[in-house]
């Protein structure tokens, strides 16, 4: 019977003897895994937000009349969504 | 072929999505030369590790968090390690026509090497494009196919330092897509992909017998553990 539905799998090769096992996560490695993945949600939210925090204040810059290349000059190039692929540009319209 | 130093210890294939790959007895295989003598994989003997690695994380979130993607030799404590990346949805994006910096994140008395901001998962939001295609053999293939996902490809190396305190890790990996990852409405691909190259190490003991590399997303993928010899004992075919 598994710990948990589905379960969770592990890999383990042994190199003296060639022999490779698939088994569950122990308890133990369970409690490992989720503590890991609690830090790895909030290590995401923090980038998350500090993706929207870039373009909020970055507007903001633009809004107190500084150009864009003011604003590049003083916190960098924005994040480049928009750039064209030059293999497949978007149609004429 | 001539007797050479380099010796693949072995091929794991990890076709079943799992959470992690284990390497253990990493010290107790035999490298054979053209005479038929053998020698002992052991520290002395062999004291460069190398792993090379192709991953798909069974996921759809564009950026993992830094402990999505980790490892660690025989302890779970005591490892350091720091890291540049550009991540896939950061401010440090990098497109295909441009770039912008990079980041860095870092670790101290952790669990394990981290470097997850590196990569992203390979389900990204956007690659359930479209429909089945057709590939350069004629075979469908599904627009959620694995062949359609992302791969992270990378190396971890360590140099065993024969010493009792300390041993140095060095990696470095990069994903890229043909899609823009984040299913932005702007340009065409934008959010493009992420990579990261970092050091680290570990002084809770010497020893890398056991080698496991894990996320807490599960992963598909290969792994090739290379010994480097401190001279030429091996045949490779």
């Amino acid at each position: 019977m598994s710990l948990r539905e589905p379960p969770v799998m592990c890999m383990i090769h042994d190199c003296a003897t060639g022999e490779t096992t698939e088994r569950e996560l122990t308890e133990e490695e369970y409690a490992i895994r989720d503590d890991m993945q609690a830090v790895a949600e909030e290590q995401q939210a923090i980038m998350a937000q500090k993706q929207a925090d870039a373009v909020a204040g970055r507007q903001k810059l633009l809004d107190l009349g500084l150009s864009e290349d003011e604003v590049t000059a003083l916190v960098g190039a924005p994040a480049p969504d928009g750039a064209e692929d030059v293999e497949n540009p978007a149609p004429a319209v | 072929m001539a007797d050479q130093q380099w010796v693949l210890e072995t091929h794991l294939q990890a076709n079943n999505a799992v959470s992690s790959v284990t390497f253990s007895s990493n010290n107790s295989q035999y490298a054979t030369n053209q005479a038929g003598n053998t020698t002992l994989l052991d520290y002395p003997n062999a004291p460069v590790f190398r792993i090379h690695f192709k991953v798909q994380f069974q996921t759809s979130a564009n950026s993992l968090g830094s402990s999505n993607f980790y490892f660690h030799g025989n302890y779970q404590s005591s490892n350091d390690f720091v890291y540049d990346y550009a991540s896939a949805t950061s401010n440090t994006t990098m497109t295909p026509n441009s770039a912008v910096g990079t980041s860095r994140d870092y670790g101290y008395s952790t669990g394990n090497q981290q470097l997850g901001y590196g990569s992203m998962g390979s389900q990204f939001t956007n690659y359930n494009w479209g429909t089945a295609v057709t590939d350069l053999d004629g075979n469908s293939v599904a627009s959620t196919s694995r062949r359609r996902g992302a791969w992270c490809t990378g190396w971890f190396e360590n140099h065993f330092p024969d010493q009792a305190g300390y041993y140095p890790w060095h990696y470095h990996l990069g994903i890229v897509t043909d899609q823009q990852a984040d299913n932005s409405a702007s340009g065409p691909t934008p959010d493009w992909g992420a990579w990261c190259i970092g050091a680290g190490g570990c002084s809770a003991g010497p020893y890398i017998d056991t080698i496991t590399i894990g996320s807490g997303y599960n992963f598909i993928g290969d792994f090739f553990l290379f010994r480097g010899m401190n001279g030429n004992y091996q045949a490779n075919e």
